[in-house]
């Protein structure tokens, strides 16, 4: 006889051969080793499809073909990631404010403060809540120790001197757009030539340590100094700080923020993270000691300040050389959404900045952003 | 009980598992199963059940046939008590929503004759049946069966060998 071809293996095995069929591929697979084994063989394929198969009994109901269920993401994963922003975030605390002298600072203030009517306080506590509360320091209390509570006497004097309207939180009407004020050439000349400090700090601490200069005598007035300075520096703006209205759009590496800079006029901030937590701790530890340590000298002057415009506008000119690194490019769009792209200098990360506004505005948005976001990371560090 | 009560009591379960597997949703293939009984209640007599149930199910998912609402919805009342009759099956484990995507890819990879074969042999249709149903002679259902095994069985381990490798590199 023959071999067994499969198909007759199979229809034997299924039972579905006569019986006289059936006897003799029985005597015939007992001497053929060789179909014994393809007898073997069809018995595991008989198996195997019948297990196959009744994988697809749990068939879904109603499916309807591409439409997988949404990933969510591990809140773990935003945890992770607001502290590592937090961290950058501190980084550029110190970095931008940790050279600057404390005497200066309070001695600015109030000269600005009382002859131009600063804008309130009160709502940087808002912007700095929920970037520290989100995360860090959860079971802290970041908000007791805002920068407005620990600043100089002068702008504590302010605060307390708000009408209490400005503490509502998310109160719409804190800043009609009408009251802000235009942004001036003076004062765009000021931000360019704050950029190109921030450029030669960062090209000084890179090629060598600057020589010492004093430093702050302990951790705590060293803090006290940032802290004056972040609130000297929005009551030097002339502008509320700006109030984060929603996290709107959330995917891994990126961050956007909507910041409402008057009533119904929202900005939208999105940062590609550099999500790498050693380079992040390390950047801030390397730069923090050389920055404290000086090479500010001309930033003390052009940020704190403000009144004496033309000392600034010598200094941006004396900087012209310093190289373009920081300088935002500038996107304009026919629906009247403009964008200012950046990268942001202590982090690395990628920052873009979009809204209905002109590049002047926009440019002192980004730097109103950037205040609230340092007076943030400074109370959360405080905190800790 | 009428005759049509009958079919489906004795018929249902087979012929939905046998549609689920075939179109891989199971509202569509209680849809196909329901208007396949109505299909029955128009014959007069039917001499191989089992093997015309299947051949008119199958040909309907053929041909998209419409439905007969009004008839359907009697059936759907049955459908409705022979579900809650049922135990509900476990909790789809990632690991077998991933199986049965396989499971999937390797049936769908077969030619159409041999699947819709392999799928009624798994309902229990006998080699008659399966050639009745699908106009094939009886002495070729073991070839076509053979076949439509071994495919499966060979395309179902590379997909899972490439998941595994895939796997592999993924945690490398």
């Amino acid at each position: 006889m023959q071999h067994l071809d499969e198909g007759t293996i199979h229809s034997w095995l299924d039972g579905a051969l006569s019986a006289d069929e059936a006897a003799r591929v029985e005597a015939h697979v007992k001497e053929c080793a060789q179909c014994q084994a393809a007898v073997a063989e069809a018995r595991g394929f008989i198996a195997a499809s019948s297990r196959i198969l009744t994988a697809l009994d749990n068939a879904p109901r109603g499916v309807i073909p591409g439409t997988a269920p949404k990933r969510r993401i591990d809140p773990m994963v935003w945890r992770i990631a607001a502290t590592v922003l937090v961290v950058a975030a501190g980084t550029l605390v110190v970095v931008r404010n940790s050279g600057l002298n404390l005497q200066t600072a309070s001695k600015e203030v109030p000269v600005l403060t009382s002859a131009q009517a600063p804008a309130p306080m009160a709502p940087q506590r808002d912007t700095s809540t929920p970037a520290s509360a989100g995360s860090v320091s959860s079971e802290k209390a970041p908000v007791a120790n805002s920068p407005a509570s620990v600043s100089s006497g002068a702008a504590r004097d302010q605060v307390s001197s708000r009408p209490p309207a400005a503490f509502r939180l998310g109160g719409g009407a804190a800043a009609p757009r009408e009251s802000r004020p235009k942004v001036s050439a003076d004062e765009s000349q000021r931000a360019a030539g704050e950029r190109r400090d921030l450029t030669t700090l960062e090209s000084r601490v890179g090629v060598a340590p600057a020589p010492a200069l004093p430093a702050p005598q302990s951790r705590f007035e060293a803090a006290q100094g940032r802290s004056a300075n972040v609130a000297a520096m929005d009551a030097a703006a002339e502008v509320p700080a700006l109030k984060i209205v929603g996290v709107p759009r959330r995917a891994i590496g990126q961050k956007t923020t909507s910041y409402e800079v008057a009533p119904g006029d929202t900005v939208v901030l999105t940062e590609v993270l550099k999500v790498e937590l050693n380079a992040v701790v390390t950047t801030g530890m390397s730069l923090a000691q050389p920055a404290a340590a000086g090479a500010v000298k001309t930033r003390a002057t052009a940020k704190a300040a403000a009144a004496a415009t033309d000392t600034v506008r010598t200094e941006a000119a004396r900087l012209d050389a310093a190289p373009p690194a920081v300088v935002p490019a500038f996107v304009e769009t026919p629906n009247g959404i403009n964008t200012l792209t950046w990268t942001d200098s202590t982090t690395g990360s990628g920052m873009k900045l979009s809204g209905r506004h002109s590049r002047e505005e926009l440019e002192e948005i980004k730097r109103r952003i950037e205040r609230a976001r340092a007076a943030a990371a400074d109370s959360v560090k405080r905190s800790r | 009980m009428t005759d049509v009560e009958r079919l489906f009591r004795t018929y249902n379960a087979a012929l939905v598992r046998y549609l689920t597997r075939r179109l891989g949703d199971r509202d569509w293939a209680e849809e196909v199963a329901q208007e396949t009984f109505v299909r029955a209640l128009r014959q007069t007599s039917i001499q191989n059940e089992r093997a015309w149930l299947f051949a008119v199910a199958t040909n309907l998912v053929r041909d998209e046939a419409r439905k007969d609402i009004r008839r359907r919805k009697h059936l759907a009342l049955l459908a409705e008590q022979e579900r809650e009759a049922m135990v509900e099956p476990e909790e789809t484990t990632l690991e077998r929503a991933q199986e049965a995507a396989m499971a999937r890819k390797a049936v769908d990879a077969l030619a159409e004759r041999d699947r819709l074969a392999l799928l009624m042999r798994e309902e229990g249709l006998d080699y008659n049946e399966i050639a009745e149903a699908l106009e094939l002679s009886p002495g070729s259902v073991g070839t076509t069966l053979s076949r439509a095994r071994r495919r499966l069985v060979e395309s179902y381990e590379a997909l899972q060998k490439s998941r595994e490798e895939r796997e592999k590199h993924a945690a490398s």
